[in-house]
């Protein structure tokens, strides 16, 4: 078991080096030069031909493009993202570090919302299959997963906060700014999920240890707690994997309607001023994230299944 | 009271959309106690749906009608709970796929113990104490051993032991055993049968053996039913059966069988020849 967990976190290695090579070149191909926006927005005055040649060898931008990319690695690494463009006096660890924690307690509500929600109306609704209770969520479903998340949060502004006067419309503070975002974000992942859930229940029905079960005379509630339900949740484990990252991902538009002052609203500002070491990173970030759940819900999938283990061990 | 179960005009009929499907039609028969009833058929003839439809293990998409009066009472109707109550302590059931059967995700141990707590009020340990007593019955070795493992870990054999001792533990009425021999190899398969003579000599229990497998009904039947397309074929003593069938689709079904073991004894006796 340990090697196998060694052996999965040795081989996320070279997919990191993949991302974050790709996340340079992108970054380098846009096509304005970061010297003249570093010095447009720190508002030198006249902006000659030799002060950008000045500037671009004082930030390094003539060196070749391997070493230029080594550099930011190896300083990566040391958990040194540079300096922010805009606010030469900040850091761009010190933004991203103050900025994350509105973005977790957005994802984090958003991720408790989900599961509180999808899990008992999948639960019911593959037990109740095709009853009024299954029909109307199903209708749902199909709505949201054709609405996008933005539109969603503009309808439920004007519901619940202009109509009604129920509920802030943006900024954050209190845990009543929190509810329409974090249901904004979750709305996606909630039908996602209702549907993950009920299919995988009304699969798990047709297999043969539920027959049997039912054979023994074991009660019905027990059946589909105790082996149906666990059973369609072992298949959910990777899909909760990935949600999580997609999660702190997806909230970047959803902050930016609800002007949450998370992660998501320094991105589309940092895309706005050309901040580069800014955008280099979150990017880089979210990469890493995807693939750090995606390993640790890979390895947790394993350990919990009776029949991964003994291979893997 | 000699009758266990007594089955008058059991039809099944299937709804797809508007249609109708006729799966099983007035299905008669009975069982002793003491006595086994084999059932045979091609796959498809509506051996399962026989079993299936009495204990009420069919969804809501199925209409079962007829009679199938169980000790004096009437299953056919019957409400779910009282059926659940029934089935696995009163009418015990053994099923074709043992390495299907099983929760792969939980222990076998607690797949035994959760049977008993549906249907007694055991302590803790007297439940262990039965598990184990069920394993060792069914010749298992390490019971202990066997109870921490998850369904993968066992071969199909000896998943079937258990399900047998399992069912026979809580000293059913009748045990129900469909197409037991057929997922597993050779060598178990002789053995499990043996496990199931035993069972009909010791514990005097009425049985009803389902099976496609001519040579197994001929080892523990005492009555054959024949089913063809959900129809009862032909019905009657083993040896009635196996040798005055009065339907053409039984006395096919013996020919095959017949004919496959002349040319299984041709072969013997050629590969002797061979190397005399
Ligand atoms: N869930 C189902 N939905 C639709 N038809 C079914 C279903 N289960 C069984 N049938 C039909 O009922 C008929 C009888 O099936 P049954 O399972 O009783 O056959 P069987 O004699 O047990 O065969 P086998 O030897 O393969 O187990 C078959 O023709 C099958 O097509
Ligand atoms: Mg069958």
């Amino acid at each position: 078991m340990r090697n196998y967990i060694i052996k999965r976190v040795l081989g996320a290695i070279p997919l990191l080096i993949c991302i974050s090579f790709l996340c340079f070149v992108f970054i380098n191909l846009i096509p304005s030069d970061p010297a003249e926006v570093a010095l447009r927005v720190s508002q030198v005055p006249v902006i000659t031909e030799e002060i950008i040649a000045e500037t671009r060898a004082a930030m390094g931008l003539d060196k070749p493009y391997l070493v230029r990319y080594l550099d930011w690695v190896i300083n990566c690494l040391h958990l040194d993202f540079g300096i922010s463009y805009t606010n030469p006096d900040r850091t761009v660890g010190g933004e991203l570090l103050r900025c994350l924690p509105a973005t977790l307690v957005l994802a984090g509500a958003s991720l408790v919302l989900v599961i509180f929600l999808s899990l008992p109306i999948g639960f019911f609704c593959a037990v109740y299959k095709d009853s009024w209770f299954d029909r109307i969520t199903r209708g749902f479903i199909f709505m949201t997963t054709a609405m996008p998340a933005y539109w969603v949060g503009l309808l439920l502004m004007w519901l619940v906060s202009i109509k009604f006067d129920l509920l802030p419309t943006s900024g954050n503070g209190s845990w009543k700014h929190l509810i329409l975002p974090a249901f904004t974000v979750s709305l996606t992942y909630i039908s996602t999920y209702i549907r993950l859930i009920r299919n995988n229940m009304l699969e798990n029905m047709k297999e043969d240890y539920v027959l049997y079960a039912n054979v023994r005379g074991l009660p019905q509630k027990s059946i589909l707690v105790k082996h149906i339900l666990k059973n369609s949740l072992h298949t959910c484990i990777v899909a909760v994997g990935m949600s999580i990252p997609q999660l702190i991902a997806g909230t970047i538009v959803v902050e930016n309607v609800f002007a949450w002052p998370g992660l998501g609203t320094l991105c589309i500002t940092s895309i706005f001023n050309r901040d580069y070491p800014v955008i280099q990173t979150y990017v880089l970030l979210i990469g890493v994230l995807f693939v750090v759940f995606n390993l640790l819900f890979d390895i947790i999938q394993t350990i919990a299944d009776p029949r991964l283990k003994n291979e893997v061990s | 009271m000699n009758t266990v179960l007594e089955v008058k005009d059991l039809s099944v009929a299937l709804k797809v959309g508007n249609n109708t499907k006729q799966i099983l039609s007035n299905i008669d028969f009975t069982v002793d106690k003491g006595q086994c009833l084999g059932i045979l058929g091609q796959s498809g003839s509506g051996k399962s749906m026989t079993a299936k439809s009495m204990l009420g293990l069919l969804d809501r998409n199925f209409t079962v009608t007829g009679s199938a009066v169980y000790k004096e009472k009437e299953l056919i109707g019957e409400s779910k709970e009282s059926l659940r109550d029934i089935r696995g302590k009163e009418i015990a059931m053994v099923l074709q796929n043992p390495m299907t059967c099983f929760d792969p995700l939980c222990r076998i141990g607690s797949q035994i113990l959760e049977t008993f707590q549906a249907h007694t009020d055991w302590d803790a340990s007297k439940q262990q104490a039965k598990a184990l007593e069920l394993l060792e019955r069914m010749r298992i070795h390490d019971p202990l051993e066997v109870m921490e493992k998850h369904p993968h870990q066992l071969s199909g054999g000896m998943l079937q032991r258990i399900m047998i001792g399992i069912a026979m533990i809580m000293e059913p009425s009748l045990l129900i055993a469909d197409e037991p021999t057929t997922a597993i190899d050779a060598i178990n398969q002789y053995s499990i049968m043996e496990e199931f003579k035993n069972i009909k000599n010791e514990y005097n229990t009425a049985m009803i053996f389902i099976t496609h497998d001519l040579g197994a009904i001929a080892k523990i039947a005492d009555e054959v039913l024949v089913l063809n397309q959900g129809r009862i074929a032909d019905k009657g003593s083993l040896h009635g059966i196996l040798h005055h069938a009065a339907d053409p689709y039984t006395r096919l079904l013996i020919e095959k069988r017949a004919a496959v073991m002349e040319r299984y004894h041709n072969a013997l006796y050629k590969e002797k020849l061979r190397y005399a």
